[in-house]
């Protein structure tokens, strides 16, 4: 049988990730004294054997049917594994730029846009614009009133906005 | 009894009933909304409780405390969000059961439980509460890194599929708990230079991470969080008694964790998320349906909230008998009764020995309150799993977003957790434990200077760790807990074979 077992890829990327994290930790406290490196270091250790053994382990994991990717070409694998993760990385996009323009535009012009976005982009139906629409403005009305309004809390009203004196 | 009735005699009072009903509709709310907690809700109340008499205060802080418990586990049985940190374990049972489809079954299961454990935890508190805060001082630091290491056992009931996967992620998750400023030394590690890590990895933004916005990443293919829109049409109070009337089933595992519970609760420094953590792994070390724990199981969602809410009483024997909050929410009480010029300490229970029944007996009374009103209402909120992926995707988005922020104010808040969510993504995309993980961040936290207080006070003699008597009590357990699901495997296996021959 053609591509029995595949090497699994994506696992050993982040397996490598970890341990290209454990570097920067490593070098970060290498000039502590020993109360400050001891723990991190024994942590460590584990950690570099646990990636080791769990790295061993999935080399020989047998591939269940299903799993295996089959006869698929390599572009046509990497267009489907990128459709599937296209949305993930939108979404963690457009909550970095949240973040980035909260204190900017305050968070009642940056929740409705997000929300609007989210809400449009899940919906395949045909009255996308107005549900998202009706969902955003529903949700960040309420929000600012259960925690701006009613529980008093600090919620950034924008530079922006108070520029203008809004 | 006698002390309860001293405690429910005093509670008969316009006043404080409207205290207890407020306290429980506010907790109720509050520990629904992720993002919000106990803690910063008291610390906003403390302006009030300045100009309100001392015991109508406490009072209603302990009702605040104990229903946002009980209200912490919807979401994290309905959108897999603990509601607070201590119902994160709430999430590996309720959420199984709600992608089956029994989301009312497993708030029904919940909502007893949570009484269930406020119930044991109360009248524990009523019998052993003086004695008990005598010894809540014997947990020194030996003690301390001791129990961490027993709730480290809880690891090996969270490991999933594959051992060394499960040990990696907590590992990796004790790594993660020493990030910020080092005890000893004062210096910093693995901060990226973000001022924001300087004092540890924030536990709101972690949670939300781990738990809320890694699970739209998942929802993002799908139309709704229930595998079947049948069963959600079909929630209704008989769904609701069922998984009520399930979780009587495992009365030995209720009374066990709610015991767990409220002895954990009351060491200070632990809390409901260790002792929830502990309870669950404990029952699943002990249970005969452990293959079943993880795939939505009764059993493990009733060890879980149990421990949950019994430790609330156990954290307030500490802080009214010496003085010492056994947790963070505790603290605020202490606050309350200092602004009103009164101490905690040992003759508290001489001096206010209704005022002290009155609380415990509020924990119990809340309970009930807080079930009832869950179950009334709870029709209404398993309809949350049934909406569209569109409407509910931007509600956890919102919801996560703002939780991350709110907690302290600060952005950065809100990378770190997408920071989270993007490990969390991969933890779970590869098969990891993200409790595990969870675990470990936080049981961190408590060994490494536990570890090293302890060499310090014997003078680098690690034998501190194997004579004192707590220290070889906490050993014991170790050992049991992790010899007996062989022993228990092998009589099942000793009994399967002699019913096939």
């Amino acid at each position: 049988m053609k591509n029995d077992k595949k090497a699994p890829v994506g696992e050993y990327i982040f397996l490598l990730s970890v341990l290209g994290y454990l570097g920067y930790y490593f070098f970060d406290i290498r000039s502590y004294p020993f109360r400050a490196v001891f723990w991190p270091h024994c942590l460590m250790g584990a950690i570099v054997a646990l990636v080791v053994l769990v790295g061993v382990q999935s080399a020989f994991k047998p591939v269940h049917e299903g799993e295996q990717p089959g006869d698929i070409p390599a572009p046509l694998l990497f267009m489907q594994r990128f459709k599937q993760g296209g949305p993930i990385a939108a979404v963690i996009a457009a909550f970095a730029f949240y973040a980035l323009l909260f204190k900017a535009l305050g968070f009642n012009v940056c929740n409705l846009a997000l929300t609007f976005w989210l809400s449009w982009m899940l919906n395949p139906g045909s009255k996308r614009v107005k549900t998202a629409l009706v969902t955003s403005l529903v949700l960040t009305v309420t929000l600012y009133l259960v925690f701006g309004v009613i529980l008093g809390m600090k919620l950034p009203t924008g530079k922006l906005f108070r520029a203008w004196r809004f | 009894m006698g002390n309860f009735l001293l405690g429910l005699q005093s509670l008969l009072n316009g006043q404080i009933l409207l205290c207890i009903l407020i306290g429980t509709v506010v907790g109720l709310f509050v520990g629904a909304v992720p993002g919000l907690n106990d803690t910063n809700i008291l610390t906003l109340f403390l302006s009030f409780a300045v100009f309100m008499e001392p015991f109508p205060a406490i009072i209603l802080m302990t009702a605040v405390f104990t229903s946002c418990q009980t209200a912490g586990s919807i979401p994290a049985i309905l959108i897999n969000i603990p509601g607070t940190p201590s119902t994160a374990a709430s999430t590996l049972e309720g959420y199984a059961l709600t992608k089956r489809g029994m989301a009312g079954q497993a708030l029904g299961c919940s909502f007893a439980s949570s009484f269930f454990g406020s119930l044991i935890g109360g009248f524990l508190a009523l019998v052993f509460a003086p004695v008990l805060g005598r010894y809540a001082l014997s947990f020194g630091p030996p003690e301390m890194f001791m129990l961490a290491l027993f709730g480290m056992t809880a690891v090996a009931s969270l490991t999933g599929n594959s051992i060394p996967k499960g040990l990696l992620a907590a590992a990796l998750g004790l790594l993660v708990g020493t990030i910020g400023t080092d005890y000893f030394e004062g210096v910093t590690r693995s901060t990226f230079g973000v001022l924001e890590l300087y004092g540890r990895v924030p536990q709101v933004p972690l949670l939300l991470g781990l738990f809320g916005v890694s699970e739209l990443y998942t929802l993002l293919g799908k139309k709704s969080v229930a595998s079947s829109q049948k069963h959600i049409a079909q929630t209704n109070i008989k769904n609701q008694w069922e998984g009520f009337k399930a979780a009587f089933h495992y009365r030995i595992t209720m009374a066990f964790s709610a015991v767990i519970g409220f002895i954990i609760g009351a060491i200070p420094g632990t809390g409901a998320t260790i002792a929830s953590f502990t309870s669950y792994g404990l029952s699943r070390s002990l249970s005969k349906e452990s293959d079943q724990f993880g795939k939505g199981h009764y059993e493990g969602l009733v060890a879980t909230d149990c421990a949950n809410n019994s430790s609330v009483p156990g954290s307030i024997v500490p802080a009214l008998t010496l003085g010492i909050p056994g947790s963070g929410t505790t603290v605020l009480f202490l606050s309350v009764f200092m602004m009103h010029g009164l101490t905690p300490g040992p003759s508290f229970f001489k001096d206010f020995i209704v005022e002290a029944n009155a609380i415990f007996t509020t924990v119990i009374l809340v309970g009930l309150i807080a079930m009832l009103a869950g179950m009334m209402a709870s029709n209404y909120m398993v309809r949350v799993v049934s909406l569209p992926i569109y409407v509910l995707g931007p509600v956890i988005a919102s919801f996560c977003l703002l939780g991350a922020y709110i907690c302290r104010g600060k952005v950065n808040d809100i990378y770190i957790m997408l920071a989270f969510s993007i490990l969390a993504f991969f933890l779970k995309k590869f098969d990891y434990s993200l409790p595990a993980f969870l675990l470990g961040d936080i049981l961190g936290s408590l060994i490494e200077p536990n570890f090293f207080r302890s060499l310090s006070i014997s003078n680098n003699d690690y034998s501190v760790f194997f004579t004192r008597p707590i220290c070889i009590v906490l050993w014991a357990m170790i050992i049991l807990t992790l010899i007996m699901p062989a022993y228990i495997n092998y009589k099942n296996k000793k009994r399967n074979s002699k019913s096939a021959a």
